[in-house]
């Protein structure tokens, strides 16, 4: 069972004061992290823009740590297939109230059986995310309470946001699609026979 | 005791939209117009396609450059070998680009944007010069769009005209 | 799920009032009283990050627009912002400009569609006839401008498709000078009625630090007194040489949500007229490669936009080449629409739930993409 922070037939507490910000430095965090995290690269992109780079174990600390140092808003995590690389890259975007900046932490997790640890217990946000990671990319995320069914209903294919997944072919195949021109499409998609229909 | 007044007799005021013009606009019986009181839609109008067979060099760049995959480019009988585009109304999104693309500005997009049939055969036609003949008409003609069919693994023009009339 | 006799479950079906788009509940209800909400999405899913790599970068411009429908420009804003920083692309000052007027525009139209629908949902069914009404000018705006009246496919990678007619800028103070009468009788209808006093002051309260901890933002956080705004904090586009304010309201609830957006329809109808008068000249597009040849050096980049729903995040990953690699959505009713609304909805009446939808402003397309 999931559990909801805020149980509405009670009210909201009016003796909560205003929101405190984080007041550090950019710069001055992904310094900071450097030293906390054995392992991680920090690099400045530009102004208000960071990235970290750690190893997957080390996730809850940066996160944990990063939160600490005023980054508390969880903006979104992504998911990207790199086919030929044979890994999948996790960034997990946050943002400072305080410090105006947003850091990025980038992770690798293997390709053929991704799985790497919930981020829910730290940020909230992240339970819905990583429902929709879980459904379109395959990843497991063990301790997350919600890794339900979100958004493709009666799905029997593989997860479909994955570079093997020709969605063009399977419109082809399922539904008889016509392809009118085919220069106006990927090449690579087409390769399968896809210039003999339509 | 004065508030309660006030907000009974206030709402009496609605009756004064009973002499007032109705905002809506029923075209096409009403023109419509913008705030100024000047014709809509305007030439930017992204509406209905029509294609100049004369400047037409059937490069297919308006094909290549369409983001839907709705224009096919077809070889009619009687224009030489060339391939002339054919537009799908199922897939188009009406962003324009074949007109961008066309390098020798024969594509274009009408200010129309009305076709109405029970027949859904007219809505994969090929765009011709005929259509900025019924321009000045509300509702474009699906009898009057050039369409073509397979006979004998030819394509033939069998409804409309591929070019205006020579005067 | 002790007693089974004492909540029936009913779908609260996915075409009701107060919300722009088709969105179902899955409600458990003990009479009246919501006990559990779980909210069940994907009605409107077109796959757009999977068909987003599959077209070439400036074919995705057309359809780009298509992931939100009150609010378009955004996302061809937030789409070419990401690819211009990839490329390291400097767009004219004019362009930024223009490009500020019409993400304030589409600002206000979603905002008059917004309350329109808060109206509807308590069944004050005149606010939202009136605002819909006013919002038709502005899409005659659009279509002068851009050429189409919801979907514009204006904004792209470089500055902006066209120059603005002559006679544009004259229209658009015509328009806002005929809204901004418009606005007091806006006002003694809704916000001064006994009826949505009762119905919206105390509505689904939430205190700043929960709202933070939960993925709130926008008007929504706003609205507790976080004044937070992405325009002033992340600045792009025109943004820093505008003058304007950020409201904020402290209460949290209902009335609140609704009261700042209010506020942000006058705040934006100042920043339309100040980009108007500050128009510099000079050419609205950069020098890009040709459209059929485009190609974006290998990177990433995550794009930033104040949205009148929220935030809302592109994030372009690059891997150099004509098509994109990924592009993730990133859209505000994410959080608002699944994980906090379902805390919201419990303990509230069924009624209730299409009106702490419509306070929250939840655009499902957001959600499915």
């Amino acid at each position: 069972m999931v559990e909801d922070t805020l149980d509405h037939t009670k009210g909201m507490d009016p003796l909560k004061g205003e929101y405190k910000p984080g007041t550090i430095k950019l710069e001055e965090a992904l310094v900071r992290i450097g030293k906390l995290v054995p392992g991680a690269e920090t690099a400045v992109r530009r102004a208000r823009r960071g990235i970290v780079k750690v190893t997957p174990d080390m996730k809850d600390l940066v996160l944990k740590g990063l939160k600490e140092m005023g980054f508390d808003h969880f903006v979104a995590v992504t998911c990207i297939d790199w086919p030929e690389e044979k890994r999948m890259e996790l960034v997990y975007h946050l943002w400072s109230y305080g410090t105006k900046g947003i850091i990025m932490v980038e992770t690798d997790i293997d390709r053929d059986m991704p799985s790497i640890g919930t981020a829910v217990p730290i940020f909230r946000p992240a339970i819905t995310y990583e429902r929709e990671i879980h459904e379109m990319f395959g990843v497991d995320f063990p301790g997350n309470p919600r890794l339900t069914q979100f958004i493709l209903e009666d799905w029997e294919g593989p997860p479909p946001m994955r570079k093997d997944f020709n969605s063009l072919m399977y419109s082809v195949e399922r539904f008889g699609l016509k392809i009118r021109y085919p220069k106006s499409l990927p090449p690579h998609l087409l390769d399968k026979g896809g210039e003999k229909n339509g | 005791m004065g508030d309660v007044v006030r907000k009974t007799i206030r709402p009496f005021r609605a009756l004064r939209f009973l002499g007032r013009k109705p905002h809506t606009v029923r075209i096409p019986h009403e023109q419509h117009n913008d705030i100024e009181g000047e014709p809509l839609p305007t030439g930017r109008y992204r509406g209905i396609h029509v294609n100049d067979w004369d400047l037409c060099i059937s490069c297919g760049l308006c094909a290549m450059a369409c983001p839907c995959d709705a224009i096919e480019m077809i070889e009619v009988e009687g224009e030489g070998g060339k391939k002339r585009p054919e537009v799908s109304y199922g897939r188009c999104c009406f962003c324009g680009f074949c007109e961008d693309a066309c390098p020798k500005k024969c594509m274009h997009l009408t200010s129309n944007h009305t076709m109405l049939d029970t027949d859904p055969r007219p809505f994969v036609f090929l765009p011709t010069p005929g259509i900025r003949e019924f321009e000045k008409e509300y509702v474009v003609q699906t009898s009057k769009l050039c369409l073509v069919e397979e006979r004998d693994g030819k394509k033939v023009v069998v409804q409309g005209k591929p070019r205006p009339r020579k005067q | 799920m002790g007693d089974d006799f004492r909540t029936t479950e009913i779908i609260f079906g996915p075409q009701h009032p107060g919300i722009h788009g088709n969105f179902a509940f899955r409600l458990e209800l003990e009479g009246d009283i919501v006990r559990r909400a779980r909210v069940v999405p994907g009605y409107l899913h077109r796959a757009f990050e999977k068909l987003m790599e599959q077209r070439t970068w400036m074919q995705n411009v057309a359809l780009v627009p298509r992931i939100c429908v009150p609010d378009p420009d955004v996302n061809e804003a937030a789409y070419s912002m990401a690819i211009e920083e990839i490329m390291g692309l400097e767009v004219p000052r004019r362009a930024d400009h223009i490009r500020t007027v019409v993400l304030e525009l589409s600002r206000i139209a979603s905002h008059l569609m917004g309350l329109g629908g808060m109206g509807g949902a308590i069944g004050l069914y005149t606010l939202p006839m009136w605002t819909n009404g006013e919002r038709d000018y502005i899409l005659d705006l659009f279509e002068q401008l851009t050429g189409g009246r919801v979907y514009h496919i204006y904004t792209w990678p470089g500055g902006v498709r066209w120059d603005m007619p002559d006679n544009w800028p004259r229209k658009v103070n015509k328009v806002l000078d005929h809204i901004e009468r418009q606005l007091p009788s806006y006002w003694s209808l809704f916000f001064e009625s006994k009826v949505t006093d009762a119905r919206m002051v105390g509505l689904a309260p939430y205190d700043p630090d929960w709202a933070i901890a939960h993925g709130v933002t926008g008007p929504n956080l706003r609205a507790t007194g976080v004044k937070y705004d992405i325009r002033k904090d992340d600045p792009y586009a025109a943004y820093e040489d505008l003058d304007f304010e950020i409201p904020t309201r402290k209460s949290g609830d209902g009335m609140a949500r609704a009261l700042v957006r209010w506020d942000e329809v006058g705040q934006s109808i100042r920043i339309i007229r100040q980009a108007l008068e500050q128009m510099p000249s000079g050419p609205y597009r950069a020098k890009t490669p040709p459209p059929l040849a485009f190609t974006v050096p290998p990177g990433d980049a995550l794009a930033r936009i104040e949205s009148s729903k929220g935030e809302y995040n592109y994030y372009v990953v690059s891997k150099g080449g004509k098509y994109p690699h990924r592009v993730h959505v990133r859209g505000p009713s994410f959080t608002h629409g699944i994980d906090v609304l379902e805390q919201l909805l419990r303990g509230y009446e069924i009624s209730d739930t299409a009106l702490i939808t419509a306070t929250l402003d939840v655009c499902p397309p957001d959600i499915d993409r």
